[in-house]
């Protein structure tokens, strides 16, 4: 049986855990929060950029741009975006099992493999599996900034004909206890999974300042980058969610842990007592 | 005829700001561009420079933009902006901004083309910022 003074070690190691825990679920709700306020302002301005999108879709019916023609697709590029940090439960296993899944069964037959996110980065080095660009850095920090150099390479990629389909695959966050990856097209856009214009449907004479063709030269990339940066931040919602949901069972179970030290102290103190008691009686019977 | 006009301004990451506008000027395409209300709707690229709004109350608003888009429709331009930064925001930097603004200063005008047009497509986002930060500060001071 362990000593009392043992115990008492343990019980402060295990508080001192869960002061850990219990800091880190409340950054992770703070951020949380942050999160979830950046996905709401993100989809504003998409849904801004495709109202934009379908205004030339509708106002030139014949219009073609590369950007909006399905080709076949021969090859692609996957860009899978991933946690920064551990410690959020199973979000990481969970995404990069649907990752290996999803390349695996993608039917382009020549897969370029994008990263961005440093477990998504470590993972894939320790398979073995080549990557065409890893961005271990990218965090919700530095997004508006580091994303354009990020957007304009994977845009050339496309209209350079190098690959003929754009992918992303991400933690989709849904609501702060439901979080799912998924695999999205980024390019070609798929002008059907945009949300319905609710207002101004009716039809005008627009001016186009420049050309429809060379605004969407401009246009695209800018779609290509917010759609990016809307998947990052809802992965990084998604991990924020996932890792306080992980520090709140963690804190729980330690509050548990400590309660049964407690227990267990409890019972050796009132043995030991006993002993004495037993031990002083005996004495004095002899 | 209407006399007024909403503008809203969207930037990346960030709340919508929307203000009620007798006129609007911001760098076009070719060059900067005027619009009143009513005006026919618009869809057009903003190059980097300075939006200058005249509010309904005569207040005129000064914002920096790196780029972006403007659609004008039903008597409400929308301007989608790279990057949106205010006077105010400029001012609030204080010595850092004042060393950014030397050293945008210091920068070369980007080089115009056969059409006179300043060329922006070989800059980085950081000199587009750098131009468009030299351009509000000279319209500021009036």
């Amino acid at each position: 049986m362990a000593s009392l003074r043992d115990i008492r070690e343990k019980i402060r190691g295990v508080a001192t855990t869960q002061q850990i825990t219990g800091a880190m679920k409340m950054m992770s709700t703070a951020r949380l929060g942050r999160a979830i306020e950046a996905i709401n302002l993100t989809k504003a301005y998409i849904s801004r950029l495709e109202h934009i999108v379908q205004s030339v879709k509708r106002e030139l019916p014949g219009f073609k741009h590369p950007c909006l023609s399905e080709r076949e697709v021969k090859n692609a590029c996957i860009v899978v975006i991933g946690g920064e940090r551990g410690l959020c439960g199973g979000f990481n296993h969970e995404l990069h099992r649907f990752a290996m899944q999803a390349i695996n069964e993608h039917p382009a037959t020549g897969r370029k493999l994008a990263v961005i996110g440093r477990k998504p980065v470590r993972f894939f080095e320790q398979k073995g599996i080549p990557l065409f660009a890893a961005w271990p850095d990218i965090g919700i920090k530095s997004v508006e900034t580091d994303l354009f150099p990020i957007s304009a390479s994977l845009f050339e990629l496309f209209v350079s004909g190098q690959v003929d389909e754009i992918s992303v695959i991400y933690t989709s966050f849904i609501s702060a206890t439901r979080k799912q990856p998924v695999i999205s097209r980024l390019l070609p856009v798929d002008t059907g999974s945009m949300g319905p214009r609710a207002e101004n449907q009716a039809t005008h004479t627009f001016d186009f300042l420049p050309s429809p063709a060379l605004l969407f030269d401009q246009l695209m990339p800018r779609y290509l980058r917010n759609l990016l940066h809307r998947a990052i931040v809802e992965s990084s919602a998604a991990e924020q969610s996932a890792r306080m949901t992980a520090m709140t069972s963690a804190t729980d179970r330690a509050e548990e842990i400590i309660d049964d030290l407690k227990l267990d102290l409890n019972r050796s103190r009132q043995a030991l007592i006993t002993r004495e008691i037993a031990e002083v009686i005996a004495g004095s019977q002899a | 005829m209407k006399k007024s006009f909403t503008v809203t301004l969207a930037r990346p990451g960030r709340h919508l700001i929307s203000f009620e506008a007798k006129a609007l000027q911001l760098p076009g395409d070719r060059g900067s561009l005027g619009i009143l209300a009513g005006r026919q709707p618009l869809l057009t690229v903003m190059e980097p420079g300075v939006i200058s709004i005249l509010e309904i109350t005569e207040h005129r608003r000064l914002f920096a933009t790196t780029g972006g888009f403007c659609e004008m429709i039903d008597n409400e331009a929308t301007l989608l902006c790279d990057s949106l930064i205010t006077v105010e925001e400029l001012e609030a930097e204080g010595a850092a901004g004042e060393k950014q603004l030397q050293q945008a200063q210091a920068q070369p005008a980007p080089p115009a083309t056969k059409n006179y047009r300043r060329d922006f497509t070989k800059m980085s986002e950081a000199e587009k910022r750098a131009y468009a930060l030299t351009l509000l500060r000279n319209a500021a001071r009036g």
